[in-house]
């Protein structure tokens, strides 16, 4: 789901600007040493290869179909690092020459989809993956990637203020997951026949137990933004929320907002402001773990 | 020095042990146009990647006096000039100009003095208008026109085609010899095109199985091999 | 429903090859104007009030305003869906909101990319300090897409003449094979690089 501009309110958009901007310089530097010198070929042809993907119909049931969304296959056959540079031009080229997903919003959807769709996946494939079970794997890298995209979109969206129903927010949810199975589907079901068409094209596996912190982060990240989800639609839910979360004292702080012009049109009433500084709160606590976690893999393996 | 290619021994094969080129003996001399002929597979296209180093093999190779090794690599690259297949994957720069300044921009040139000579080159191949359009929406014969000047213009002293014609209607092939022929560089030619080769070549070798086991007039090339749909070989290359 | 990519999408390529003043200027100064813009229109509730400006640039650089309008009317069915929310929760100013704000947004977008080719845009997002990586698989990324597109277009037309473009894994084998034919694409590119003396595009 692409999240156009004018949606999400300054603290969503600047904290995920910011948390892109890091992660795809870190992903570019990866993705420089990774791949070798022939990658800038590689890359921009595998994003070119997505765009073109998306008009080969994959039939699911009574004449409706879809279309591969390609995060996970990405990850799959580039590798993590470069995938997150791709899906991240993919974007780019979206916002700018198709109106598809807003500029300003490339903060946030990159994150959604390039940070947190394409990790998903890559932690899914390597995770599941192993002798004889790469196509569960490709399956679990779709669905992953697809799900957390989307749930991930639509916390931002609620937390911006933006008004969803309880009876949407499960219609949103299901659709959601009808999506992840057939991204789940598509994956697995190309990654196959990938193998047979040119094999050595798909990553390797390792399903190494050093992943288990990134894969409890990326756990982490999704229930709370499901837990929000859900917190958003209940009257007091997000009070509650951010009490247990133990910040309900920052929220002045954090949103003292510079133009009380945003205040006045965001910030419709104090649930609001909490929940702000709720999401907030959490991404935060997900960039400590990450960072953590990597601290630690580091200091294991030295 | 008259001879600008000499290849002896030239043996290549991939990663995986497969033998591609099984000792590759070969002279071009300047000036000279050459038609390559062998069947798919039999190392043509092979032995020409090794003529700009982009495959390195073993054997003795020499290309205008210099070893194709990597300090004469961005020299060599500038003296041979090759259009491959599918000029899709040659244009790459957003523009014709721009593409056809590529080369002579990589060689140091300025802007200036690099669009100076993208646009002779252009003209040269009879390209002179819309060229700050993007080449997408050119036909096949153009932008094979449009790589042949991104080449052009870093003036080579060999040009390397690799099956010129497979994409061009009659006229369009017409219009590639009548071309050639006005350009004063050695030429090396893969083709299956035999009535191309006649127009352009004198001289012929043909491939089998990763080496030349013949080099002649082409005719007799043609001829021997049955090269041409009209007629039937007088000897037929070893069975796949 | 995806949808061919044709020539209505390379537009922006056409538009932004024009001689108007508009077109002239730095990009980089179009750039940062075009992110102030989006902002603005992001965070104060009177920009909508700015809306015709965009369309009236775009006149004065003789660019077709009216299918800038159209292009940016593409965010319109999603934003609808919020917007509708939140009308039928009684909240009609943030509906209105929800709709022009993306709307606005599109056309400022439109138009920077219509007065700037986008290798201008992707070179002074580089001055910018953006990744340059990313950059650089952005150009590729457009310079190519139309030919894989042409390329899965024919691969559907073909499947569906022998009558099998309703297979899940007719489908997929498709893909198989473009991803494929699309990797040796890259690796050929690679070579004309090579054989030009370009290591990658600068």
């Amino acid at each position: 789901m692409h999240i156009p501009d004018g949606y999400l309110s300054p603290p969503v958009m600047g904290v995920l600007g910011a948390a892109s901007l890091a992660g795809v310089a870190a992903a570019a530097r990866k993705a420089s040493q990774a791949l070798d010198e022939s990658r800038v070929p590689l890359m921009g042809m595998a994003g070119a290869f997505v765009f073109a993907a998306q008009m080969i119909n994959f039939p699911v049931a009574a004449g409706a179909s879809g279309h591969l969304l390609g995060g996970a296959l990405l990850a799959i056959t580039l590798g993590t690092a470069p995938a997150v540079v791709v899906m991240t031009a993919i974007l780019a080229i979206q916002a700018l020459l198709f109106q598809d997903g807003g500029v300003l919003a490339l903060g946030a959807n990159v994150f959604n989809m390039a940070m947190a769709g394409v990790a998903a996946g890559g932690w899914a494939w390597q995770a599941f993956g192993g002798p004889g079970r790469r196509r569960l794997a490709a399956f679990a890298a779709g669905s992953l990637s697809a799900l957390a995209a989307a749930c991930l979109a639509l916390a931002e969206l609620a937390a911006s203020g933006i008004r969803i129903p309880g009876a949407a927010l499960g219609l949103a949810l299901g659709i959601f997951a009808l999506t992840a199975l057939l991204e789940g589907a598509i994956t697995a079901a190309v990654a196959a026949a990938l193998e047979s068409v040119q094999p050595g094209l798909l990553g390797r596996t390792h399903g190494s137990p050093r992943r288990a912190l990134s894969g409890l982060l990326l756990a982490s990240l999704l229930l709370a933004a499901a837990g929000f989800l859900i917190a958003s639609s209940l009257p007091d839910g997000l009070e509650h929320l951010a009490e247990a979360i133990g910040i309900t004292g920052l929220e002045r702080a954090v949103l003292a907002a510079p133009m009380p012009d945003y205040e006045a049109k965001w910030l419709g009433g104090d649930w609001l402001q909490k929940a702000g500084a709720g999401l907030l709160g959490l991404i935060v606590t997900a960039a400590v773990c990450w960072a953590a976690g990597r601290w630690i893999s580091r200091w294991r393996s030295a | 020095m008259s001879c600008i290619v000499h290849a002896r021994g030239l043996r290549f094969a991939y990663q995986t042990g497969r033998e591609i080129l099984r000792g590759v003996d070969f002279q071009l001399h300047r000036g000279e146009s050459v038609a390559v002929f062998g069947r798919n597979g039999s190392g043509k296209t092979t032995f020409l990647l090794h003529l700009n180093g982009i495959l390195r093999g073993e054997g003795h190779l020499r290309v205008c006096d210099l070893p194709v090794e990597p300090p004469h690599l961005r020299q060599i690259r500038r003296k041979i000039g090759f259009l491959f297949q599918d000029p899709e994957d040659q244009l790459f720069r957003p523009t014709i100009l721009e593409d056809a300044a590529f080369g002579p921009r990589q060689a140091g040139l300025s802007r200036e003095e690099a669009e100076h000579r993208a646009r002779r080159a252009l003209a040269s191949v009879g390209m002179e208008e819309d060229l700050d359009r993007a080449p997408y929406h050119l036909s096949s014969g153009e932008k094979q026109r449009v790589a042949l000047a991104g080449i052009l213009a870093v003036e080579p002293e060999v040009l390397i085609l690799d099956e010129p014609t497979t994409h061009l209607d009659p006229p369009a092939r017409r219009a590639l010899i009548e071309l050639l022929q006005t350009l004063p560089q050695a030429k090396l030619v893969v083709t299956h095109d035999a009535p191309f080769a006649r127009a352009l070549c004198p001289r012929a070798v043909f491939f089998d199985h990763g080496r030349i086991v013949a080099d002649g007039p082409t005719e007799e090339i043609i001829r021997r091999f049955g090269w041409d749909l009209g007629s039937p070989p007088e000897t037929s290359p070893a069975p796949r | 429903m995806a949808e061919r990519i044709g020539g209505r999408h390379f537009a922006f390529d056409e538009w932004s090859r024009g001689g108007s003043w508009l077109h002239r200027l730095d990009a980089r100064w179009k750039l940062a104007a075009a992110l102030a813009a989006l902002l603005l229109t992001a965070l104060r509730g009177e920009a909508w009030m700015a809306a015709p400006l965009p369309l009236l640039l775009a006149l004065a650089a003789r660019l077709p305003a009216h299918a800038l309008a159209w292009r940016a009317a593409a965010v319109l069915p999603f934003a609808a869906v919020f917007a509708g929310m939140s009308w039928l929760a009684g909240d009609s100013t943030r509906a209105a909101a929800l709709l022009w704000r993306p709307y606005v947004s599109a056309l400022w977008v439109s138009l920077l990319m219509a007065a700037t080719p986008l290798e201008e845009v992707l070179a002074a997002a580089a001055r910018f300090g953006a990744p340059r990586l990313v950059l650089e698989v952005m150009h590729f990324i457009w310079r190519y897409l139309g030919v894989l597109s042409e390329q899965a277009w024919r691969m559907r037309t073909a499947a569906a003449a022998r009558g099998a473009d309703r297979s899940f894994e007719v489908s997929a084998a498709s893909l198989a094979v473009l991803f494929a034919a699309s990797y040796q694409r890259a690796l050929r590119v690679h070579r004309a690089q090579l054989a030009r003396n370009g290591g990658g595009l600068r």
